[in-house]
């Protein structure tokens, strides 16, 4: 296709966002050129309103690395959501246990480990069912997701209660990430922290492997050409239930900024979303670190412009919106597919 | 009717695929196109039917210009195309994949398909062409050579009188192309003008009246075929003389030694059967297709399981090996199924070379990307591979070249055996010549070649010995000399015919 058609088509893409969101707020009984205005300002027109999208972008770029590592595979990782949960509640838990004065450089990881580990195997089961009994991760991933979320809220309001309080005890100081706040005192107050640079470091590491590593390029050779890994030598088992696994983890360290970077406990409800949300960041990201972090950028600052008209329009026009930019990304996906089958 | 092609050009992106392309197809005659994979066949029947649009001359059906890229303009002219890969729906009957799309209505408001009348046209049709196929018949239930009459037949519902075939023969046994020529003798006889794209010269000096050579998007050879001479067809199609791979006179291969060997295997489809393949020695196996050939195959390469019996590769009994460790050991596998089976189309050439490698695809460790371009660098320059960019993406490639790639992968590695799967299906003679050449010269390193093929050419002159499967068994062996194509087809089908 020319790139002039395609320019073309992603204007049309975005007029067709905006136009939604004007429908949606007039419906509302707002002037669209306000609330607009105010989203803007709200997510980007200020250096806490940026810091709060990039807080906002956080798990994302996490949720949405991890639904594109599963993709590589040609695994649809229906399941983030859950695996985030498990993530938190695993980090929520460790950082708990862990000694008052542990010395930072081993909570951290010990903590990040936790998060990983549980969203990992959570991920890791879904792809040992479709490697040994063919079971589709979609059902398995989406039936687990409901599981969690059961079992979650027995264990927040029953075994780890605190007294009256309906979260888990606090972690310890020094399983804390680092606040952008305390460096940049434009950022204060600001749910920014260093999750952000280790999600982007994550998102970079995963397709690092996919490209340098022999079991990373075996598990692109599974997605593209099933029969022909097989033919190949490849572990076809143990690529499916490597790339659920490694998707479960990164899903799972989205738990990361909400126990670690911003609440310091675990709670019923933290991350809801984000694991569905991630799956659109993927596929808009179209698999690369940089579009998956842009992607989580556009996201974050549409949650955060929700927040910022709430009190003129519910915040659920923004969600509308981003539906209707799933919806054009699909469609110019769709396009561009088509030209090039025809090429 | 008369359809031209009139000083057609067309590019994809800075590839100028046709390069001033006329030629002419008239009632009653039939029209073969030759010439080598990417040499712009493909893509003249393309723009023949509308399928894609030419950036300069013009497509006439009797002397009208044809709208540009407008495939339903084509088809209303009477222009038909049956493709290479089928476009069938395995789930319909004969009768409704052929009137799909263009179903007579009946009732009020034309809400239903009148499908006694297309089950009495498709029988009709098929009665009148001499293409026997069961209008009733599920698709699926289907042999390949059915399919393709049933895809003659659309595009003859459609009331095509230009018909545009390409690579028709590629995929059928030696009894299913003779008849298929003949149907196509018919169809001009009746008043059709067809276009035949082949690569085999036998079938184009048996059947066609006039010959057209591409090269490299150019019209090379024009002439009708009592005024021209297979040399000369062959020569316009590689552009200089072309020598065919001969099998010198070596000394008979060490046939105590084996470096296959199978006893009484059996596996689905298969068996029980026992064959040896010594070190040095090409065993060919004919048979039509789908009687056990993959089984064969796959049961070697580890990818099917044995139900009983013994496979043995290099004196190792390899029953209990994985994919991997029988690849490691030196077993090597070409199968038909290029794309599927063979390649990784999303992965480059080098990617794919690499994986070919049995420590890469199997174990963890750094993916060397440094390696696997010289690896795939030395498969390239080997073979002739086009585009000669190691991180092109193999489904870019056309199918000759894959099959470069894919054959180059294999020969790479030390092998003690290698099985290959009709090697030069919808390759290109040139390609082919190379590819001939190299599994003589993997044979004579020692490497026990299992050859199965549906060329009974390609089985006489690379084979030390050619057996024929049926049902999953042999049912005779003969020496290259022995094996004419009576004798095969005999064996083949099982009776005298």
């Amino acid at each position: 296709m020319k790139p002039r058609t395609r320019a073309l088509e992603v204007v049309l893409a975005a007029s067709a966002v905006l136009l939604t969101l004007n429908l949606v707020v007039w419906v509302a009984g707002e002037s669209p050129r306000r609330v607009l205005a105010l989203a803007i300002t709200g997510s980007v027109g200020s250096a806490y309103g940026i810091a709060q999208t990039l807080a906002k972008a956080t798990p994302l770029v996490w949720t949405g690395a991890a639904v594109a590592f599963a993709l590589r595979a040609r695994l649809f990782n229906i399941g983030a959501e859950g695996q985030c949960m498990v993530g938190v509640l695993a980090a929520g838990v460790v950082g708990a246990w862990l000694p008052a004065g542990a010395p930072w450089a081993l909570a951290v990881p010990v903590a990040l480990a936790a998060a990983a580990l549980a969203g990992g195997a959570l991920g890791g089961l879904a792809g040992w069912l479709r490697a040994r009994f063919g079971t589709h991760e979609v059902i398995s991933t989406l039936m687990l997701n409901g599981l969690v979320a059961v079992a979650t809220t027995w264990l927040y309001s029953g075994p780890l209660r605190v007294g009256a309080q309906v979260h888990t005890r606090p972690i310890a100081a020094g399983a804390q990430l680092p606040q952008a706040g305390a460096l940049i005192a434009a950022f204060r107050g600001s749910a920014l922290n260093a999750s952000l640079p280790l999600a982007l470091a994550a998102a970079f590491a995963a397709h690092w492997y996919l490209s340098n590593a022999r079991g990373g390029v075996a598990i692109r050779a599974l997605g593209s050409a099933p029969r022909a890994a097989e033919a190949l030598g490849v572990n076809t088992r143990g690529a499916t239930i490597r790339a659920m696994a490694v998707s479960g983890a990164l899903a799972g360290l989205a738990g990361s900024h909400y126990v670690l970077g911003v609440k310091g406990y675990a709670e019923q409800g933290l991350g809801a979303g984000v694991g569905f949300t991630g799956i659109a960041v993927a596929l808009l990201g179209v698999g690369t670190p940089w579009g998956i972090a842009l992607a989580a950028l556009l996201f974050g600052a549409m949650a955060q412009g929700g927040l910022a008209v709430n009190a003129l329009v519910p915040s659920d026009a923004l969600t509308v919106a981003q539906a209707a930019v799933i919806l054009a990304v699909a469609a110019l996906g769709a396009s561009s597919l088509a030209t090039r089958e025809a090429a | 009717m008369e359809l031209s092609l009139a000083s057609i050009s067309r590019s994809y992106g800075p590839a100028r695929v046709l390069d001033g392309v006329s030629l002419t197809l008239t009632a009653g005659r039939v029209v073969a196109l030759v010439g080598e994979n990417g040499a712009g066949k493909s893509t003249a029947i393309r723009v023949a039917c509308g399928l894609a649009a030419p950036d300069a001359g013009e497509v006439r059906a009797d002397g009208l210009a044809l709208p540009a890229g407008d495939a339903a303009a084509a088809i209303r002219a009477g222009v038909g195309v049956v493709h290479q890969h089928f476009m069938l729906v395995p789930a319909l009957s004969v009768a409704d994949n052929v009137a799909l799309g263009a179903e007579p209505r009946t009732g009020p408001l034309g809400l239903w398909v009148d499908r006694a009348r297309v089950r009495r046209d498709v029988r009709a049709l098929s009665e009148k062409h001499a293409l026997p196929v069961d209008p009733d018949a599920l698709v699926s239930t289907l042999s390949v050579g059915e399919r393709q009459r049933v895809e003659i037949l659309k595009v003859l519902y459609r009331g095509a009188r230009a018909l545009l075939l390409d690579e028709p023969t590629a995929v059928l046994s030696p009894p299913e192309v003779r008849s298929l020529l003949e149907t196509v003798r018919a169809l001009a006889r009746d008043g059709a003008a067809v276009l035949l794209v082949s690569h085999k010269l036998d079938e184009v000096f048996a059947v066609a009246d006039e010959i057209v050579v591409l090269r490299r998007g150019r019209v090379v050879l024009a002439k009708a075929t009592a005024d021209t001479s297979r040399a000369e067809v062959a020569e316009a199609v590689v552009g200089s003389a072309h020598v065919a791979a001969s099998s010198a006179a070596r000394p008979a291969p060490d046939s105590r030694a084996a470096s296959l060997e199978l006893q009484d295997v059996r596996a689905d489809g298969l068996g029980p059967i026992s064959l040896r393949v010594a070190p040095g020695e090409v065993l060919g196996v004919a048979g039509v297709e789908g009687n056990g050939q993959r089984a064969l195959a796959e049961v070697i390469a580890g990818l099917a399981p044995t139900q009983a019996g013994h496979v043995h590769a290099g004196g190792v009994d390899v029953g209990a090996l994985d994919v991997a460790a029988r690849r490691a050991l030196g077993v090597g596998y070409v199968p038909e199924d290029r794309e599927g089976r063979g390649l990784v189309g999303e992965l480059s050439i080098a990617e794919n070379v690499h994986l070919g490698d049995p420590a890469v695809a199997s174990r963890e460790g750094r993916f060397d990307r440094a390696e696997a371009e010289r690896a795939a660098r030395a498969v390239i320059e080997r073979f002739g591979v086009r585009p000669a960019d190691p991180w092109a993406r193999v489904r870019d490639l056309s199918g000759g070249n894959q099959q470069k790639v894919l054959l180059g992968r294999e020969l790479a590695r030390s092998l003690k055996v290698l099985v290959v799967a009709q090697p030069t299906r919808g390759v290109d003679l040139g390609a082919s010549a190379d590819i001939h050449a190299a599994l003589l010269g993997a044979r004579d390193k020692g490497v026990a070649v299992l050859l199965l093929s549906s060329e009974l050419d390609e089985l006489r002159r690379l084979s030390d010995r050619i057996v024929v499967m049926r049902r999953g068994a042999i049912v005779g062996e003969l020496s290259p000399s022995e094996a004419t194509d009576a004798r095969l087809g005999d064996l083949m089908v099982g009776g005298s015919r």
